[in-house]
C-alpha cells in the first residue's frame, strides 16, 4: 500500500510539473507578453524602446528556460505574479476566493456520490419496479439539462414557489442553507449518472458465479448483494467519481456564475474577459493542484476496496 | 410449408451481419426512432435558416417598428414576433432558428474533430506499443487530470475567440483525451487477434494491416463515440457562451440568449424558456441517439 501510495504521489507531482509547463508555453505561444503589459489606447502602437524597457523589467529578454526556471521556483515559493488588472498578488486573490470553491467541490462530490449510490443501490435491488424506471427516465433528462438551467429551475422552485432560502446572500457563503441550492444544482445530474452506472455494474455482478454460490450456501439476498456485490460494482464507481472531478470544476464554475459565488471560477471568468492571465493561469494551477489531491483520495479508497490494484506492477 | 420455413430460417442467418443486427435492433427501438424525426426537423431548420428565419438575426427593431415596447422591454410573443424580441428588439424566433445552426455545426464538427484525433492517437500509440505508447498514454493521463473549463478559459484568454471556429478549435483541444484511451486500448486487443498475426507473417505492413483489418472492426465504436460526442459539445458550447467566452455577439447562440433572458424571466418569460427549450430538446434528442447507438453497437457491450 504504501509503495502504491508514493507511486501515486509521484504521479501527481509530473502531472502539476506538465500543468506549470503547459501554460507556461501557452503564454509563450500567444505572441509577446509584453504587449499585454503595456496599456495603450486602441490605434496606437507602444514604441520599440518602451518594448525593450518592458521586456528587461520582467526579465522576458533572457532565454527561455531560464525564465521558465525563475516562473517554477516563484510557483514553490507561492508566488503566482501579480494581477494585471486588480494589481495585487494572484495568491492573496486565490487565498480569498479558493475556500468558497473548494468547500462547493467536495460538498458536490460528496453528496453526489453518497445519493448516487443509495439510488444505485436501491435501483439495482428493485430492478424493473417504477422506481427503478422512474430513475432511468429521470437520468436521461437530468443529463440533458445543463447545469445553468438547473439552478434557474432550482431557484424558480424553491426560491420563488416554495418562498425557502430567501435571504441567502450568496457573496457571503458561510452558513450551510446558503450551499443547498449551489451544491444540489451540480450534484443532481451527477448523482443519477452514478446511481444509472452503479445499477448497471450491480446487475451485472448479480450474473456472476460467486453470487450464486453465496446464494447457494444460505446467505440471504440483501446480504449476499451488500457483502459480496457492493464492494466489487464500487471500484469503477469511485474511479469514475475520480476521472469526473476535472468536469464537476466546470459546473462549479457555472454555479458560481448563476449563484454569485465569489470563488475562484468567478474570479477566472471575469480575468478571461479581461484577458489577465496571471489571474487565469494561477486557478488553472491551484485547480489543477485541488484535483490532483482528491484524485489521489479517489485512487487510494480505490485501491482499499480493491486489492488488485494496489498490488499490480 | 416446410419449405418456406427453412427458407426463412436460412435468410435470417443470412443477415446476421453486425450492421444489418444492428440495423434491425435500431428499427425496433422506438424511441431511437422519434428522437431520429425530432432530430431532422432540427437537422432541417439548422440548414435551411435564411428561409425559415423571419427577419435578420442581428436586426434591431425599434420602438416605432414595434421591436420594443413603449417603456423600451422587450415584446410578448405576437403574431409578427412569434417568440417575441429581446432587449434589443431583435426577433427571438429569427434568433433561435439560426442558434440551431451554430448548435448543430459546433456539436458535430467538434464531435468529429475529436473522434478523428482520438482514433489517431490511441492507434498510433497502440501500434507503435512499447515505451512510445507508455508515453503518450501517461499524457492522456496528464490531460485529463487538468481542470477542463480552467484550461479552455485561458485557451479562451490568449486566443480570444474572435469566431465560430475558435471556439470550435477551443472545444476540441482537451476532448479527445476519454476517446484516445478506449481507441488504444480497442487496437491493442484487435491486433492480438490470429488474422493479424497471420497477415503480418504473409509479410503485410503495419499501414496495410491496420487499414484493412484494424480500422473496419473500429467503425462501430467511432459511430458510438460520434453520438456520444455531440451532445457533450453543444454543451460545451453552450456553456461557453452562457459565461459570455463563447461565440460572439450578434451572432446567436442558445446558450448566449439563456444568460440574456436569465435576469429578466419575470418580465420576459420568453426570452429563457424558448432558448433553453430548443437547447434541453435537441441535447435530450442527441443523448437518445447515442444510447441507441451504443446499445447496437458498443462492442465493448456486447455479451452483457
Amino acid at each position: 500500500m504504501l509503495a502504491y501510495s508514493l507511486r501515486r504521489v509521484f504521479y501527481l507531482l509530473i502531472t502539476l510539473f506538465f500543468t506549470t509547463l503547459l501554460t507556461f508555453l501557452l503564454i509563450f505561444a500567444s505572441g509577446d507578453p509584453a504587449e499585454f503589459l503595456i496599456p495603450v489606447r486602441p490605434g496606437q502602437q507602444p514604441s520599440q524602446a518602451l518594448i525593450a524597457q518592458v521586456r528587461k523589467q520582467y526579465g522576458l529578454d533572457q532565454p527561455l528556460w531560464v525564465q521558465y526556471a525563475r516562473y517554477m521556483s516563484n510557483i514553490l515559493r507561492g508566488n503566482l505574479g501579480n494581477s494585471w488588472y486588480f494589481h495585487r498578488p494572484v495568491s492573496q486573490l486565490i487565498i480569498e476566493r479558493f475556500p468558497n470553491t473548494a468547500k462547493l467541490a467536495v460538498a458536490i462530490w460528496v453528496v453526489s456520490l453518497i445519493v448516487g449510490i443509495l439510488l444505485g443501490i436501491s435501483m439495482a435491488m428493485n430492478k424493473n419496479s417504477l422506481f427503478d424506471r422512474t430513475g432511468i427516465v429521470l437520468s436521461v433528462i437530468l443529463i440533458s439539462i445543463p447545469e445553468f438551467l438547473i439552478g434557474i429551475l432550482l431557484i424558480f422552485i424553491f426560491v420563488n414557489t416554495l418562498g425557502l432560502f430567501k435571504n441567502v446572500d450568496p457573496t457571503q457563503p458561510k452558513t450551510l442553507d446558503q450551499f443547498v441550492l449551489p451544491v444540489l444544482t451540480v450534484a443532481l445530474p451527477r448523482s443519477v449518472g452514478y446511481a444509472i452506472s452503479l445499477r448497471t455494474t450491480m446487475l451485472n455482478a448479480m450474473g456472476e458465479n460467486y453470487v450464486r454460490t453465496a446464494r447457494a450456501k444460505g446467505l440471504n439476498f440483501n446480504h449476499t448483494v451488500m457483502k459480496h456485490v457492493l464492494p466489487n460494482a464500487l471500484v469503477p464507481i469511485v474511479t469514475m467519481a475520480g476521472i469526473d472531478l476535472a468536469y464537476l470544476l466546470t459546473g462549479v464554475v457555472i454555479v458560481e456564475t448563476v449563484f454569485g459565488i465569489p470563488g475562484i471560477g468567478l474570479a477566472a471568468v471575469q480575468a478571461t474577459t479581461q484577458r489577465d492571465l496571471p489571474v487565469v493561469m494561477g486557478s488553472v494551477f491551484i485547480t489543477a493542484v485541488f484535483i490532483g489531491s482528491l484524485n489521489l483520495v479517489a485512487d487510494l479508497i480505490t485501491a482499499r476496496l480493491d486489492p488488485r490494484i494496489r498490488l499490480e506492477k | 410449408m416446410a419449405q418456406l420455413y427453412i427458407k426463412s430460417k436460412r435468410k435470417s442467418e443470412i443477415s446476421r451481419s453486425l450492421w444489418a443486427d444492428a440495423g434491425q435492433q435500431l428499427k425496433r427501438n422506438k424511441v431511437f426512432m422519434a428522437a431520429c424525426v425530432i432530430l431532422a426537423v432540427y437537422l432541417i431548420v439548422g440548414l435551411f435558416a435564411p428561409w425559415i428565419a423571419r427577419y435578420d438575426y442581428a436586426r434591431q427593431f425599434r420602438m416605432r417598428d414595434g421591436g420594443l415596447t413603449a417603456n423600451g422591454s422587450p415584446v410578448a410573443p405576437n403574431s409578427r414576433f412569434w417568440m417575441g424580441t429581446d432587449t434589443l428588439g431583435r426577433d427571438l424566433y429569427s434568433r433561435l432558428v439560426w442558434g440551431t445552426r451554430t448548435a448543430l455545426l459546433v456539436g458535430i464538427s467538434v464531435s468529429l474533430i475529436t473522434t478523428l484525433v482520438s482514433v489517431l492517437y490511441g492507434s498510433i500509440a497502440s501500434l507503435i506499443g512499447g515505451w512510445v505508447d507508455d508515453l503518450m498514454m501517461r499524457a492522456v493521463d496528464v490531460i485529463m487530470g487538468l481542470p477542463y473549463l480552467f484550461v479552455v478559459l485561458l485557451f479562451v484568454a490568449i486566443f480570444r475567440t474572435p469566431n465560430l471556429y475558435a471556439t470550435i478549435f477551443v472545444l476540441c483541444v482537451l476532448q479527445w483525451t476519454g476517446g484516445a484511451r478506449v481507441f488504444r486500448n480497442q487496437v491493442s486487443s484487435i491486433k492480438e487477434y490470429e488474422f493479424v498475426l497471420a497477415e503480418r507473417s504473409l509479410g503485410a505492413s503495419t499501414p496495410y494491416i491496420f487499414v484493412r483489418h484494424i480500422f473496419p472492426q473500429l467503425v462501430p465504436l467511432i459511430i458510438v463515440f460520434i453520438g456520444l460526442g455531440i451532445p457533450g459539445a453543444i454543451f460545451a458550447e453552450a456553456g461557453l457562451s452562457f459565461l459570455g467566452l463563447g461565440v460572439p455577439p450578434p451572432a446567436p447562440s442558445w446558450g448566449g440568449m439563456v444568460s440574456q433572458g436569465i435576469g429578466l424571466w419575470r418580465n420576459a418569460w420568453w426570452m429563457l424558456v424558448f432558448p433553453a427549450a430548443a437547447l434541453v430538446g435537441l441535447v435530450i434528442v442527441f443523448n437518445l441517439i447515442a444510447d441507441g447507438l451504443r446499445q447496437a453497437l458498443d462492442p465493448r457491450l456486447k455479451g452483457q
